[in-house]
């Protein structure tokens, strides 16, 4: 059995909750900043491409400066939210939903913790032989 | 998880209660008078930016700006900075816009700090697996 294998789902998914719970803290945490666009994780895309299910085709560089696509979890999946009102200065922060996704996030984060303490939890009663 | 967060939050927490301050200064000052509309006081406010570090990033105060509405001109004749024509002038605070700005603010700064409690404990949780 392989260790890697064994925990990699809830690691991948863990890193990538903990990467979407800092997105969604600068979204709150420019609530009242003017001209900031609110981001997010495409977390099911992400996810699926760190699970090998959905190929994703790298862009052709032609210049050393060109940006690279997107590696797990990369600028590439991060996209701009799609507001319900646009506010007057150009904020497109909605702090209600903002902090119910954080909250969402956070139980999701936990849950995946839960599931990898699990995989430790009975590798350890492997070792043991019990 | 990234220790980032903290910053981030931080950052907001700063921002919010240098807003605090500059609201409490306003409405400290809503009822000033001075001799003329010059040195009168006028009501402050920071402006915000945001600094971004690839997609995330916190917040920084770029400066506080003074508000430019003029100063009300009231006729006071016996008020002892009253000018020669027996005008005084009142700071152009508007004790209603201060009085939500401060809401605000103090949700703000509350929403950072619920943030910064649920990024510490799932970090702490993080720290304690595999026990």
């Amino acid at each position: 059995m392989n260790l890697d294998t064994w925990l990699a789902p809830h690691a991948d998914a863990l890193k990538l909750r903990a990467r979407r719970t800092t997105v969604i803290a600068s979204n709150i945490a420019n609530a009242d900043t003017p001209g900031y666009k609110a981001r997010d994780l495409a977390f099911g895309e992400v996810l699926a491409a760190a699970r090998g299910g959905l190929p994703r085709l790298p862009l052709a560089r032609s210049a050393p400066n060109h940006l690279a696509s997107g590696t797990l979890g990369g600028a590439a999946h991060v996209l701009y939210r799609q507001p319900e009102g646009a506010s007057l200065d150009g904020n497109t922060v909605e702090k209600d939903l903002e902090q119910a996704r954080f909250a969402e996030n956070a139980m999701r984060y936990e849950a995946s913790l839960q599931f990898a303490k699990r995989r430790v939890d009975s590798m350890l009663r492997i070792l043991k032989g019990e | 998880m990234n220790t980032r967060i903290f910053d981030i939050a931080g950052s907001a927490m700063r921002a919010q209660s240098l807003r605090l301050n500059a609201t409490a200064s306003n409405l400290a000052n809503a009822d000033s008078v001075a001799g003329d509309p010059a040195s009168v006081y006028r009501s402050r406010h920071p402006v915000f930016a945001a600094v971004l570090d690839g997609e995330i990033g916190g917040v920084a105060t770029r400066g506080v700006v003074e508000s430019a509405r003029p100063a009300e001109r009231r006729h006071a004749p016996d008020h002892p900075l009253a000018d020669a024509s027996g005008h005084v002038y009142a700071s152009n605070v508007d004790t209603v816009e201060e009085m939500t700005n401060m809401m605000s603010a103090s949700r703000s700064y509350q929403s950072n700090v619920e943030l910064l409690n649920t990024a510490r404990q799932l970090m702490l949780k993080t720290l304690r697996l595999g026990e």
